[in-house]
């Protein structure tokens, strides 16, 4: 009884990463349908548990075809820091099904490794094969993927570029603006030089989603410009805000940008 | 969201497993489990519950560092000596336990290129990151129900011609 109770307390986190697949589309196939049917059942199981690995192995022994099993087989080991692990099963999802998977496969090298070069590569992959601007979000829904290129791009000297991504992405008419979007702007133009747009774009990601992290640049741009007044104020308001657990935070990796009570403190010592 | 009675059918077949793979399996439930090796790990590292350990992005908790990670990847930055030896590019992964008194212990390294397929480090740079790892004092026990568990940790290193670029996660 007290492993169950245990157990509850413990396990109840973990979340399942991939929606039910649509079986009815292999019923030709009866292997391929039976595995499906398996697979959607997987979730029954805890993400990583022996059971969980079973049954999916189970799915792919009867269909080598069904890329979602292998996709759902490395998430476990990519929670677990076990990459050479992951990268071999997400590699087979991806050869069966590109278009499906290899927004998954980009998102993740970018933020659990900041293994930009193959994130501009799918990325760039897929960009080829979907033939449309919008190729889709990252896995926590908080990106858009325009932008993850971009920040690859940033973090590889390349700032002029990634600006000129997130510009166009985010001029289009229908673009659907993220949780950070602005605030990766306002940081890239501060970087380049670009004060007064630096300042804009935190005043629109403040409209767009209020957070210690916006308020930390703003005060940086603002010394810089000599605005001494308003930095200690939006200095003052960031730590505000980081005490109260407005800030990014992942459980999983941390988000570019991301800052930490430190670098709080010692801008308002600065100022 | 998922009802009760499904995660009560889950807790079962949890438990289920766990037994059966006591027998046949390297690890009692969850695949990152690292269980106790005589030849790599110190006996005196004791775990409060071998059978349970869990990832540390389960749970609610996520890296938790005494002065949060910008304290962890300074005192790591401080302690590491840049090798002489260039050309040394690709992840060096660490996975370890932190055991209900914030302990570490049982540290598996890894070695991998940009590719993630296996490669090999100088001998001195995975040594010297892995003895930094286990000297790193700041890590602290999760508490859940009034009661410290043991839960599994990972930190990666990625290197770019021998410099230390990022500590993640």
């Amino acid at each position: 009884m007290k492993k169950i109770v245990l157990l509850s307390t413990l396990f109840l986190y973990p979340y399942l990463t991939e929606a039910q697949q649509n079986c009815e589309l292999l019923k030709d196939d009866s292997d391929c349908y039976k595995a499906c049917q398996l697979y959607n059942q997987e979730s029954v199981h805890y993400q990583g548990s022996y059971a969980s690995q079973k049954h999916l192995s189970d799915a792919i022994e009867l269909c080598p075809a069904l890329s979602n099993a292998y996709f759902e087989k490395s998430v476990a080991f990519l929670k677990r820091g076990m990459f050479i692990e992951w990268k071999e099963l997400m590699d087979k999802a991806v050869e069966l099904e590109p278009e499906k998977h290899l927004s998954y496969r980009a998102w993740c090298q970018f933020s659990f490794l900041r293994n930009y070069e193959e994130t501009i590569k799918d990325l760039n992959r897929l960009s080829e094969i979907l033939r449309t601007p919008f190729i889709g979000v990252g896995q926590s829904g908080d990106y858009d993927l325009r932008i993850v290129l971009a920040l690859s791009y940033k973090l590889m000297n390349q700032k002029e570029k990634a600006i000129e991504i997130i510009e166009t992405a985010m001029a289009e008419q229908d673009y659907y603006v993220g949780l950070y979007d602005y605030l990766h702007l306002g940081v890239l133009y501060l970087e380049n030089g670009q004060l007064d747009k630096a300042v804009e774009s935190f005043e629109n990601q403040i409209e767009e989603n209020e957070l210690a992290e916006v308020y930390f640049y703003l005060a940086k741009t603002q010394l810089k410009q000599k605005n001494l007044s308003a930095a200690k104020i939006n200095a003052e308001k960031a730590l505000e805000f980081y005490e109260n657990s407005r800030k990014m935070h992942s459980y999983y990796y941390e988000f570019h940008d991301q800052i930490y009570l430190k670098e709080i403190l010692e801008l308002i010592e600065i100022i | 969201m998922i009802k009760t009675t499904h995660w009560i059918w889950i807790l079962l077949v949890t438990l289920f497993s766990c037994t059966e793979s006591k027998k046949q399996f390297e690890y009692f439930n969850d695949l990152g489990e690292i269980p106790f090796n005589k030849k790599l790990d110190n006996p005196n590292f004791k775990v409060c519950h071998e059978d349970i350990t869990f990832p540390f992005n389960y749970g609610g908790i996520g890296l938790v560092y005494e002065g949060e990670k910008k304290e962890l990847v300074s005192t790591i930055q401080n302690k590491f000596n840049y090798p002489k030896t260039k050309e040394q590019n690709g992840f060096i992964t660490i996975r370890f336990i932190i055991n209900c008194e914030g302990k570490t212990g049982r540290f598996r390294v890894t070695e991998m290129g940009f590719d993630l397929k296996p490669k090999k480090f100088d001998k001195e740079i995975s040594k010297q990151i892995l003895e930094i790892t286990k000297a790193l004092k700041g890590w602290k026990a999760f508490e859940r129900n009034n009661r410290t568990w043991d839960y599994q940790q990972y930190l990666v290193f990625k290197l770019m011609d021998g410099q230390l670029k990022e500590i993640l996660p």
